[in-house]
């Protein structure tokens, strides 16, 4: 009995959705389905290997050094220094070169679509409710009740 | 709306700040927010994220984890106001600032904007950069953010 609630209340956490572990991706970025990858992002799940340290760190120096001088975007740096992606801006390889070692396996994935936006169905209703609950909000998620107006809830039978 | 009590105030002596953005203090919370396959959940909180999100990011994951105490994730706060919204709602937090030799190298310290963006971008590769180098993997996500 404990086993089958188990399963029907097992909630899945983001760390279930990840890309097959037995093909052991040093990096998996969310996908942006052909639209602009800043609107849509903000996703990604690197593993500890040397491969992703190496490119991390060439990631982390890049940004030290030109981050402050432009308007740089940080996603577009990080999709413009991954091994054969579709190359978004020649720029940043030409203002440091960056030659691995080993090359990063890395692949874009869905991570079950709904870890996207972790606030766009609906939960942060309850959570705000909760909040007003637990007093850590004054107010509700719909706001104040208004003192001069109210709703008749009518049964209908 | 502070829950943290008198005397706890009084204790934390010296630059908590710089306690919250030490290596030693990253480790303590990979030791103890990791699964057993050495996986941790971030986000970054602190610019224009409002300033609830921390706990109610704490609150989903907690929601959405399989073990009911630890949800293996902590937050990386950007500013100083974050550490302490963090730290009051009771989320485990790791400060990612600047040390002063890489702010005196900056040229344009004081455009708010850039300055914003290049925070950002900071916190994402370098935070992330020293926690595989610990021998973590990470898992971030952040906020939508349109362009």
């Amino acid at each position: 009995m404990q086993d089958e609630d188990c399963i029907d209340s097992r909630k899945l956490s983001p760390l279930d959705f990840l890309r097959n572990a037995s093909l052991n991706y040093d990096l998996q970025i969310s996908h942006h389905y052909g639209s602009h990858p800043r609107v849509n992002i903000g996703l990604f799940y690197v593993q500890s290997s040397r491969a992703s340290i190496e490119f991390f760190a060439h990631l982390s120096e890049f940004w030290l050094r030109f981050g402050k001088s432009g308007y740089l975007s940080d996603q577009r740096v990080l999709d413009a220094l991954l091994n054969n992606y579709d190359r978004l801006d020649q720029t940043y390889l030409q203002a440091m070169k960056f030659t691995p070692q080993r090359p990063l396996n890395w692949t874009t994935h869905d991570f079950g679509n709904q870890f996207s936006h972790l606030m766009t169905d609906g939960s942060a209703f309850t959570l705000f409710d909760q909040a007003a609950r637990f007093s850590k909000r004054s107010k509700k998620f719909h706001g104040v009740v208004h003192p001069r107006f109210f709703t008749v809830p009518v049964n209908h039978t | 709306m502070l829950d943290i009590p008198r005397g706890e105030i009084q204790q934390t002596s010296g630059d908590a700040f710089a306690r919250y953005a030490s290596d030693a203090h990253l480790l303590s919370l990979l030791r103890r927010q990791a699964t057993s396959l050495k996986q941790v959940i971030v986000t970054i909180i602190g610019g224009d994220s409002y300033s609830l999100f921390a706990w109610d990011w704490h609150e989903r994951m907690l929601e959405i984890a399989n073990e009911t105490k630890n949800c293996h994730c902590f937050v990386i706060a950007m500013d100083e106001i974050s550490v302490v919204l963090a730290v009051q709602q009771g989320v485990p937090v790791f400060y990612s600032t600047f040390s002063f030799d890489q702010q005196m190298l900056w040229k344009n310290s004081i455009e708010v904007r850039q300055h914003s963006l290049y925070r950002v971008g900071f916190a994402k590769f370098g935070a992330t950069t020293r926690i595989i180098q610990l021998g973590y993997s990470v898992m971030l996500s952040e906020m939508d953010v349109f362009w």
